[in-house]
């Protein structure tokens, strides 16, 4: 029910939330939509998240206090907006950071930039 | 951008409807996300229809209906452990504080420990946890949360049920904590739940049968100030029958002594020694007559209560039990299954020896007699002296009667004899 390309799945899927609370940072409010064309933007459509995977997550996150929504009514349907809370904010900073630091310790551990190797 | 008609948008509304969601929210936010799909789609200059039929393989094989599984999996499932926690707590809290209860009952080791777990299990974790549990159930029907009634009746339910347990374990503080729990019950609980359950159309039933419950259990509330005899009062009043024992075993050899010497006092006229033997005789069956009481209310108890219990007949109350039973008290004075009660006949035995004193002794010392074998009681007619003195009494109260009944004869006897000799 996942569809990514290019990268795989489980590599994304514990980053999903990462992703939905940095582009929230970023964006103020977004709906769902919103938010999988700005990641297939950003990622020039290397990534495209599938509705399986990130309605669940949205929804999670809000169960969890970490962003709150409004609905506004367009026409004859009805589009729900996120927006981070004030712990969601922290908390996208806290992940963020923690993301990057497992990118970089993953890229010495598995020695793709040499640069990077102190051995 | 090109921006779907209302007929469209019905038509993509229907097809998800289909796939029997119930989850109104996420339903709305899907439609909402195929209509922005379509409207991109169709700004490319694809037909509705044609991209309608691209976006559809989303629809298949309930997909739908997988995301909303999942979706609702993943919200609740804080609230899903929480209540299977409720309902194993539900049952091991209860447990404990009967198997406690009877333990207790039992005077078995272990008690103690069984209904201080059980009631920390019941009011600090299980009584937290079903209140959010219950208000999580109640917004899931998307409802308002009446927050203070939960929370005021979480606390007056904490208070009441560690008041209850301070009382059984003899902890001080219990009447403070019950006292607390009813002002609380008052004040603040009972308002807020009235005032809930006359808004609550719904749950009529419900919430009229938890007023009454709440009542209920403030009235058991109140009971329990006096239920039960703390461990201090049958202390100081083990005490107290014991030492009018003792006060009356000293008299009485002080008295023997004394009759002992005017025996050998030739000055004496024969016919006082008569009266001042006789009456010396008449105490001492009076005594062991109330002793014998004494030492029948004690094994009809308990069994084990014949520990306690001398070979000269004394009594050491240090190594009696179930002080507080007044059922053996009743028994023995009232009426047992093998005998008529020893009330009555110790009342007519005390009588007599009033009469008997109140001839040998001089007008003054009359007024005393009177007074301290007073068998009168506040309404004769209703309630006599003996059932005023023994119904309802405790076995310790009981021997604090009668022993200070025995010291009351040595001390009267040694009055008299003073008197006459």
């Amino acid at each position: 029910m996942y569809i990514w390309l290019m990268i795989s799945k489980d590599l994304l899927k514990g980053t999903l939330k990462t992703i939905v609370l940095k582009l929230l940072e970023e964006n103020g409010r977004m709906y769902g939509y919103e938010i999988t064309r700005e990641v297939e933007r950003l990622t020039e459509g290397k990534v495209q998240l599938s509705w399986g995977a990130l309605y669940p997550a949205l929804h999670k996150l809000e169960s969890d206090h970490l962003i709150t929504s409004e609905e506004e009514s367009i026409g004859k349907r009805v589009r729900k907006y996120y927006r981070l809370t004030e712990s969601g904010t922290s908390a996208a900073k806290e992940k963020v950071r923690e993301f990057i630091d497992f990118v970089t310790i993953m890229g010495r551990v598995l020695d793709t930039d040499p640069s990077l190797n102190l051995a | 951008m090109a921006d779907l008609t209302d007929r469209e948008i019905e038509i993509l509304n229907r097809e998800i409807d289909q796939q029997g969601l119930t989850y109104t929210q996420l339903q709305n936010e899907l439609l909402d996300h195929l209509c922005c799909d379509i409207e991109a789609k169709m700004d490319e200059g694809v037909e509705f229809m044609k991209a309608y039929e691209e976006v559809q393989s989303r629809l298949e094989n309930r997909r739908i209906q997988e995301i909303q599984e999942e979706t609702l999996l993943l919200i609740n499932q804080k609230y899903r452990m929480m209540k299977k926690f409720m309902y194993i707590l539900g049952t091991i809290a209860p447990s404990l504080l009967i198997i406690g209860a009877i333990f207790k009952l039992q005077h078995w080791p272990g008690a103690s420990v069984l209904i201080v777990l059980g009631s920390f299990l019941l009011g600090a974790v299980y009584l937290p946890v079903f209140a959010m549990v219950s208000m999580r159930d109640t917004r899931k029907k998307e409802k308002r949360v009446n927050k203070t009634l939960y929370v005021t009746g979480v606390i007056t339910g904490f208070v009441f049920i560690t008041g209850i347990l301070f009382k059984i374990m003899h902890w001080p503080g219990a009447g403070i904590a019950l006292l607390t729990s009813v002002l609380l019950t008052v004040v603040l609980f009972l308002p807020i739940l009235v005032t809930h359950a006359l808004k609550d159309k719904e749950n009529q039933v419900q919430n009229f049968s938890i007023l009454i419950f709440v009542l209920s259990f403030m009235a058991v509330n109140i009971m329990v100030f006096a239920l039960k005899i703390s461990k201090n009062v049958l202390h100081s009043m083990r005490i107290s029958a014991t030492e009018n024992m003792m006060t009356s075993r000293m008299l009485a050899s002080g008295n023997t002594l004394v009759l002992q010497a005017a025996n050998r006092d030739s000055t004496l006229s024969a016919d006082m020694l008569d009266q001042a033997n006789f009456l010396h005789e008449k105490t001492g069956i009076l005594d062991n007559y109330l002793q014998e009481i004494m030492v029948d209310i004690l094994l009809a108890t308990h069994d084990d209560n014949h520990l306690a219990i001398a070979e000269d007949g004394s009594i050491d109350l240090s190594k009696t039990n179930y002080q507080d039973v007044h059922k053996s008290t009743e028994l023995v004075i009232f009426r047992s299954e093998f005998a008529l009660g020893k009330g009555e006949s110790l009342v007519k035995s005390l009588e007599t020896h009033r009469e008997l004193l109140l001839a040998q002794a001089g007008p003054e010392l009359d007024v005393i007699i009177s007074e301290m074998l007073d068998l009168s009681s506040e309404h004769p007619e209703e309630v006599p002296w003996l059932v005023e003195t023994f119904r309802q009494t405790p076995m310790i109260a009981a021997m604090i009667s009668l022993s200070n009944l025995q010291f009351k004869l040595h001390f009267l006897e040694g009055e008299v004899l003073k008197e006459l000799l």
